[in-house]
């Protein structure tokens, strides 16, 4: 009997899912009711973490706070684990997720994806005065970037790169330490990172970026069929001609996508 | 950029989510517990099959997968909010689950104990005219938790550090709370969580050995 009743309940969650993504009714007008929407993030810097003065605070929390103005929201911020987020949206735990969220070809198959709102790339960087023309002019040359990091994947798949000598460092700022000090000729890092930690006003400031690989979009995930995802896209467009996101890039080193 | 006392702060509040998760299982699954282990033991067979299937199932499998069925089932199943939304909703599935998990393993530590009591004390009971209610309360109970004290207290142990497994629905109980600095680089919170779990456990091992003094008079 209990044993029956389990596997109903397996099999009834199995069949649920597709059926809720499929749901008809309109994800806008189910958030409106409930007057809030439900926010679900990891703490991760810049996007959404808590300041030395213990404030809630990132880009994506300033531009969720300011889209939520626009749709007629109170936003609500849960924690989340990022492997089970898109449980959490299907079981409507969250109305989305708003984390610096890489757009994928399979994740748009799955779940309702707004326009690219922020870029991040894997970039090189190399002193001011370097010469260089594409990631062959590194041939023979000292590469380094952080052991296990999507840089590293970077430097493995590209031809140019595979030619020059690596070296795997154990966090991305020592790499950067590296081509400062002439050990190293080049580094490929997060564009964020390297927005944040080169140009004026750093320690590195005779560092440049020369050079951009396996650039990537950020997105904001809707449940599947979410009319939410184009009603954010508008407000998204709207504050971006108010100027604000512009402000919270500056504020927060990161490049907008649009 | 963080110090040291704000970081200890920060994991010393986070543990006090373990602590609740620890104390409101405890307080609900001893008597949950007891109600299944009379139910298996039922004479009434259908009661008792069920019971045995029921407990099968709870104990055969992961409490994680169990934390994650419970918080995310009735949303998925569209049955609604029953726990309802923010932090309290993921704390009350977990303290749920906790609960389930927890009364089935002690059911079967009770009807172990309940046993485990001679029948013949039962049968001097039945002699001087006591019901079946009677002899329980008055006869059985109490030996019956002199008895099952060493193997209660090994679960209560086991309790306090399962109480971890509730990040699974983002809880955020003190290995979570580390693990946000260890995503910034910083290792040394996520170890010394275990010192909080050492400290805690010593007074459960002090507080068990008590109790099972002060039962000692008990000798059969």
């Amino acid at each position: 009997m209990q044993r029956k009743l389990l596997s109903l309940l397996l099999a009834m969650m199995l069949l649920a899912a597709p059926v809720l993504s499929l749901s008809e009714d309109s994800d806008l007008h189910y958030v409106q009711s409930n007057g809030k929407l439900v926010i679900g993030y990891t703490v991760y810097a810049p996007m959404n973490y808590t300041d030395a003065d213990g404030n809630f605070t990132g880009f994506d929390t300033e531009l969720a706070i300011a889209v939520c103005e626009k749709l007629g929201l109170a936003p609500e911020f849960v924690e989340i684990v990022w492997e089970t987020k898109e449980i959490e949206l299907a079981a409507k735990t969250i109305d989305c997720i708003w984390n610096g969220l890489t757009i994928t070809d399979e994740r748009k198959a799955n779940m309702e994806i707004t326009m690219p709102y922020v870029k991040n790339a894997q970039v090189v960087v190399m002193k001011a005065d370097a010469a260089y023309e594409n990631t062959t002019s590194l041939e023979g040359k000292t590469v380094v970037a952080e052991a296990g990091s999507a840089g590293e994947t970077a430097v493995k798949d590209d031809p140019g790169l595979q030619k020059a000598e690596y070296i795997a460092k154990e966090v991305q700022t020592a790499c950067l330490m590296e081509v400062s000090a002439g050990t190293a000729d080049a580094a490929v890092l997060d564009l964020t990172l390297a927005n944040a930690m080169i140009g004026e006003g750093t320690d590195y400031a005779g560092l440049l970026i020369v050079d951009r690989l396996a650039v990537e979009d950020y997105g904001i995930a809707f449940r599947k069929g979410s009319d939410l995802a184009e009603a954010v896209n508008q407000a998204l467009m709207a504050l971006k001609e108010e100027g604000l996101m512009d402000q919270l890039a500056k504020e927060y080193g990161l490049d907008l996508a649009f | 950029m963080t110090n040291v006392s704000t970081i200890i702060g920060r994991l010393t509040d986070s543990f006090g989510l373990n602590l609740q998760l620890f104390g409101l299982t405890l307080l609900f699954s001893l008597p949950l517990g007891l109600v299944i282990a009379l139910c298996a033991m039922s004479r009434f067979r259908p009661l008792a099959l069920i019971t045995k299937g029921f407990v099968w199932v709870i104990r055969g499998t992961p409490l994680m997968l169990q934390v994650i069925i419970i918080f995310f089932a009735p949303g998925l199943l569209e049955l609604g909010a029953p726990w309802g939304s923010g932090a309290s909703a993921r704390f009350t599935a977990a303290t749920i689950a906790f609960i389930i998990n927890y009364a089935c393993y002690f059911s079967e530590i009770f009807r172990g104990g309940i046993q485990g009591v001679p029948l013949g004390q039962a049968e001097a009971g039945q002699v001087l005219g006591m019901t079946r209610s009677q002899i329980f309360f008055r006869v059985t109970l109490l030996q019956v938790i002199k008895r099952i004290l060493p193997a209660m207290s090994n679960e209560v142990i086991t309790l306090i550090k399962d109480t971890s497994l509730a990040r699974i629905i983002a809880i955020k109980e003190i290995i979570m709370m580390a693990q946000e600095y260890t995503a910034q680089g910083l290792i040394w919170p996520l170890f010394s969580t275990g010192i909080f779990f050492l400290v805690f456990v010593g007074l459960l091992t002090l507080l068990f050995a008590r109790m099972e003094k002060k039962l000692e008079y008990f000798r059969v």
